[in-house]
């Protein structure tokens, strides 16, 4: 029998958790640097260099803070861009899940995450990346390395705890979603520098993906807390750009993208 | 711009109707916020035209709430690739809008206007200090085109 040439959608989806970066077990954290290790050495759609050029240099796709009067796209579209490189991670590795970086939690200790530091007389492909062939002549042609790097502040300038609830408690989507992305999203980035402080670099940063993590699982969070979707119906067939293939009314579920969060997990095998 | 100050004859007004302050939040929205460079902080001071990186983060010295902007970097493409069209060139032009098209951003200072009030000032200045991590004064990083103080009820 020929395969068809996409599978149907499968009835009995597994939901699968994003964890902590601070509670990965050391099996999770091992699929999640395989994961990253495997997609880095593909050229093709799954590969970490096709999704990372998407969202700044070359393609700059990605969508932020638009002026009064445009649609905000800042969260389905980087929840839709955190869903499709979790999917080629997990075409490799399919225990691989994307993590989420607790900045008030890491502002108390190291303030980058440590699985995403370098290891010592290993290498470590959560650490850092190069940036591709396509950019980086010009990268370094104006006087940056050829591959990410990060100069981060003091971690108690990390947003705290009391900063992301009094976020979360905001009512209407729109403030949300605007205060979110400028008050924590994009004072993360500049906390970290390096080319995480550069929107034309910071995907191919792999720390990158725990921080967007973070920021999307504060809408997941948010959905909850005030039993809402978030953005407005007019809006919901609007496809993101960049080749996504979603539509914002795809992401505004986390369970029908086949996800959901967790502190931590654990799982034992019943065998009949 | 290295850092903005209201013009000292132009002045916000505090926001009082018939005497008394009437909302529950006040904002100052930023319009036509540049995007080039690096990324920052933009701490917003009121009355304080001389505040510093090291002015302390209080109210008490003025100060009212800070956003931040993710800043895109040098230009890696071709020439003109930074430079933001007018807009569509023709009626089928459906391309995305230019990655360095302007933003807006809004900064929630309540506590800040209310302090105003307190004090029993008619009106204040604004000052906004660019800002890096390590509390240093970046140079020619803040842009914006026009500055509104809101209120809501």
């Amino acid at each position: 029998m020929a395969t068809p040439l996409r599978s149907p959608i499968l009835t009995t989806l597994r939901v699968r958790h994003r964890k902590s970066t601070e509670k990965l077990r050391s099996d999770q954290l091992k699929a999640l640097r395989k994961g990253f290790a495997e997609i880095k050495k593909l050229s093709d759609t799954n590969g970490f260099w096709f999704w990372a050029e998407l969202h700044g240099a070359p393609k700059n796709k990605c969508e932020h803070s638009p002026e009064s009067g445009y649609d905000n796209l800042f969260l389905p579209w980087h929840r839709a861009y955190l869903y499709r490189l979790e999917l080629a991670l997990q075409t490799k590795v399919p225990a691989a899940t994307l993590p989420w970086w607790d900045w008030t939690a890491t502002r108390a200790g190291s303030g980058v995450p440590a699985i995403y530091e370098d290891i010592s007389g290993e290498l470590n492909p959560l650490a850092g990346a190069d940036f591709p062939p396509s950019i980086v002549s010009q990268v370094e042609a104006a006087g940056m390395p050829g591959s990410t790097w990060r100069q981060p502040g003091a971690p108690s300038l990390l947003p705290s705890g009391a900063e992301v609830k009094a976020i979360l408690e905001i009512k209407d989507f729109d403030y949300f979603s605007k205060t979110l992305e400028v008050q924590l999203h994009n004072k993360v980035h500049g906390w970290v520098r390096g080319s995480m402080g550069i929107v034309a670099l910071a995907a191919y940063d792999p720390l990158f993906w725990a921080h967007h993590t973070m920021v999307d699982r504060l809408w997941y969070l948010w959905q909850d807390l005030h039993s809402a979707r978030g953005p407005r119906p007019g809006i919901w067939n609007k496809i993101l750009r960049g080749g996504l293939d979603l539509t914002v009314g795809d992401v505004l579920d986390t369970h029908a993208l086949g996800y959901d969060y967790a502190a931590s997990t654990a799982n034992r095998e019943v065998k009949p | 711009m290295e850092r903005y100050s209201t013009p000292p004859d132009k002045p916000f007004a505090v926001p009082l109707w018939e005497g008394q302050p009437d909302f529950q939040r006040a904002d100052l929205q930023f319009h036509g916020v540049g995007h080039r460079g690096d990324s920052y902080e933009g701490r917003i001071f009121f009355d304080a035209p001389d505040a510093t990186p090291a002015t302390p983060l209080e109210l008490d010295s003025g100060y009212a709430g800070s956003f931040y902007v993710f800043g895109h970097g040098p230009c890696l493409g071709d020439e003109d690739h930074c430079e933001v069209p007018a807009g569509p060139i023709h009626p089928f032009d459906y391309r995305s809008v230019h990655h360095l098209a302007l933003q807006s951003m809004a900064v929630t200072v309540t506590e800040a206007v209310r302090r105003a009030i307190a004090d029993g000032k008619s009106e204040f200045g604004v000052t906004v200090v660019p800002t890096n991590v390590r509390d240093e004064e970046v140079g020619d990083t803040l842009h914006f085109e026009r500055l509104s103080l809101v209120t809501y009820d």
